[in-house]
């Protein structure tokens, strides 16, 4: 093996062994974890489809570098698809807001299914997160359609408080399916 | 002056007594020139009769005022009539026109009704119809017999009617459309030249529009039944024709309006409403076809067809004229037959020029080869008819003439073609073999009943018995399957989420695939990627 073939196997090798950094996973699990009412059979409420954005679903977390411009944050990821920390968080909340059982999947045994529709939650590099979103209640008597934007400021600079101020939106957005869980049908 | 001179002028002044006279005289003159100035015209009438007339009794009016009175009555000097003179007033001048009618209003009973009957406490009377023509130069009239069944002056359409059979109308029937009387018989009239009667019938407006050169008449006299397929049909046109008679018109079933009439324009009298639909045309033309066979079938009006169209009627066979001078000697001749060829049945005009067109046409056709044919009209009844068609290859000819009508060549063999048709079908009828087939039908039957037979035991069998029962305990399973199914009702919404995860997925290969394609060395080195962006803390 000539010297000078030697030294191109060892500058690929060298090139493959090289490892990318590990990224950030966050997890989306609402402000605070509370004690989620107990399920005996019966069910209340279910979420029976929680749709997101074609551009929030993937992994990376996205942020908005300026007017209509997204950018996907390679090294900060979501830990789980969107849509099943939605389905969690929101049936939490809900649940705690309502007084009733909300399961975060589609079941038979529910009265009430909610169709959730995420149409923008992201934030801006000047720290502003804002989530646009719309929800329906399915009933037996009829059906009542509801609708939230709302946004919240990042308490300190990097991925964290941005995450963290998803949380509290979604805590919001729970909320806001739990009061329209006890009320009648109409918006 | 002296005393001879004053008696001179006493001598010569005339007297207060000639005032009187003179005055008198003035005033005399006065009543002549007065009475002379109201004398009225003086007219004579010739009547038939003088019956209910008197002399200085019997008045003269107009729309039963008095406008004169009878004076002089004296015979004609034929002694076929009787002369009144009547005294009319002076304002009576205007009314003495040419047509200013006459008559004397009497008690008379008719078919149509009773008139007069006041007369018969007041007495007779001359009643006037005044004219609106032209001021007549002498005042001589020849009084009616009646009261005019038309006033003069009255608007509307004066027209004839003609008719070749024995008619029931009379003066003032009534002329109706549609039921309603819209007009009256004026004067009917035989013309023993023409051995036709004739009619004259006045239209009030403005029903004399209703009349077009489309427009057809019928005696709507009696009662009319007929009895066909479709059951018995009565037509009465009303009471008063039912009694007395009258004259309907109005269009040939389908026919559109056609063309105004002029006044005194004649038309024909048809004998009924069927008359009418079987000739709803009125222009025609008649044509003489000859032939050579036998002609027994075949009748006065009798079809004319064009393949099948009717297009004329039979109008008689010409016995006298076919006949004449060959009966003796020896030769065979056709039998002539005339025939009566409406253009409107052919869509032309019906109207002169369509006549014509018709016969140009007709000359034509026959230069291409039509001719014209004895068909069976029934098989049954033996009666025929004429038809026409074109026949290939046959000889030219040309139209012909006989007796003064315009002759159509014909050619034999509708009718003997038909004959030779029934007859090769009788003998294949004959021919066929009629006992086998019975009895191979026989054979049929009998298999069909044994067949019948099996299904019937198959079906009492208990395994046919059962069948129902088990189709319908399949059937509740199904429907319990179904409803487990419908009845969870989140599997839609996980299957939905299911197949967007799907599309989703297959989304994102086909992305990588394309990022491949762009970079293939994607797979073995690290691609650029820009920075992530630092979000920072949020200010209010």
């Amino acid at each position: 093996m000539k010297p000078s073939t030697l030294v191109i196997a060892i500058l690929l090798l060298q090139a493959c062994a090289s490892t990318p950094s590990t990224p950030s996973e966050y997890l989306l699990s609402g402000p605070s974890e509370s004690s989620s009412r107990q399920h005996h059979g019966t069910v209340d409420a279910a979420l029976a489809r929680v749709a997101v954005a074609e551009y929030l679903n993937r992994p990376e977390i996205v942020v908005e570098t300026r007017d209509g411009v997204i950018q996907p944050a390679f090294a900060h990821r979501w830990a789980e698809p969107l849509e099943a920390g939605l389905r969690r968080a929101i049936a939490r909340v809900a649940s705690d807001a309502s007084g009733l059982v909300v399961l975060p999947d589609a079941t038979a045994a529910a009265p009430l299914l909610v169709d959730v529709t995420i149409e923008r939650f992201h934030g801006t590099e000047s720290g502003r997160v804002t989530l646009a979103a719309r929800w329906t209640v399915r009933r037996d008597d009829g059906i009542s359609h509801h609708r939230m934007v709302d946004s919240v400021l990042t308490r300190a600079d990097g991925y964290a408080a941005l995450v963290d101020a998803h949380d509290a939106l979604v805590d919001t957005l729970a909320q806001g399916i739990g009061q329209s869980l006890k009320s009648p049908v109409g918006p | 002056m002296t005393e001879a001179a004053e008696a001179d002028v006493r001598r010569h002044r005339l007297s207060a007594v000639w005032i009187v006279p003179v005055v008198a005289m003035l005033l005399g003159l006065w009543l002549v020139i007065d009475a002379y100035r109201r004398q009225g015209p003086e007219v004579v009438i010739e009547f038939p009769t003088a019956e209910g007339l008197e002399e200085d009794t019997t008045p003269v009016k107009v729309r039963n005022v008095e406008i004169g009175v009878v004076g002089d009555i004296r015979l004609t000097e034929d002694l076929s009539g009787v002369l009144v003179t009547a005294e009319l007033n002076a304002e009576a001048r205007s009314l003495l026109r040419e047509d200013t009618r006459f008559w004397v209003v009497r008690p008379r009973v008719s078919r149509t009704g009773i008139s007069g009957l006041g007369t018969i406490v007041s007495g007779a009377y001359i009643e006037v119809s005044p004219g609106v023509g032209d001021a007549a130069d002498d005042y001589r009239f020849t009084g009616l017999d009646h009261a005019p069944p038309t006033p003069a002056g009255t608007p509307g359409l004066r027209l004839n009617l003609v008719s070749d059979t024995s008619g029931s109308l009379g003066l003032g029937d009534p002329v109706l459309y549609r039921g309603y009387t819209v007009g009256r018989v004026e004067r009917t009239e035989l013309d023993v030249a023409a051995r036709e009667v004739r009619y004259s019938i006045f239209v009030d407006a403005p029903y004399d529009s209703l009349i077009t050169s489309s427009t057809r008449f019928w005696n709507a006299s009696g009662i009319s039944a007929e009895i066909g397929a479709d059951g018995a049909t009565l037509n009465v046109a009303s009471l008063e024709t039912l009694v007395s008679g009258g004259v309907a018109f109005d269009l040939p079933a389908g026919a559109a309006p056609g063309e105004a009439v002029a006044a005194e324009d004649t038309f024909q009298l048809f004998a009924d409403r069927g008359g009418v639909d079987e000739h709803p045309h009125r222009y025609h033309r008649d044509y003489v076809v000859s032939f050579s066979q036998s002609v027994r079938g075949l009748s006065a009006g009798a079809p004319v067809t064009f393949r099948g169209i009717q297009v004329g009627t039979v109008q008689r066979i010409m016995v006298r004229e076919g006949t004449a001078g060959a009966l003796g000697d020896g030769r065979e001749r056709p039998i002539p037959v005339l025939i009566r060829l409406e253009p409107g049945r052919f869509e032309m005009p019906d109207s002169p020029e369509g006549v014509s067109r018709l016969h140009r046409d007709l000359a034509r056709a026959v230069d291409s080869g039509l001719r014209g044919m004895l068909e069976s009209g029934s098989l049954i009844t033996g009666s025929l008819y004429v038809n026409f068609d074109y026949v290939p290859d046959s000889p030219p000819d040309q139209l012909g003439e006989f007796a003064g009508y315009p002759a159509l060549p014909t050619v034999s063999g509708g009718l003997a073609r038909l004959q030779q048709q029934l007859g090769r079908l009788l003998t294949r009828l004959n021919e066929l073999p009629l006992d086998q087939t019975v009895e191979a039908a026989t054979r049929a039957i009998g298999q069909f009943e044994a067949t019948a037979a099996e299904m019937q035991a198959l079906l009492a069998s208990d395994a046919a018995q059962t069948l129902p029962h088990r189709l319908n305990a399949t059937l509740d399973q199904l429907d319990a399957t179904l409803d487990a199914y419908s009845g969870e009702r989140g599997l839609p919404d996980r299957l939905d989420t299911a197949l967007t995860e799907l599309e989703r997925t297959l989304r994102r290969v086909r992305a990588l695939a394309e990022t491949l394609e762009r970079n293939p060395n994607t797979l073995v080195f690290p691609t650029e990627r820009p920075e992530d962006p630092e979000p920072r803390a949020g200010q209010p």
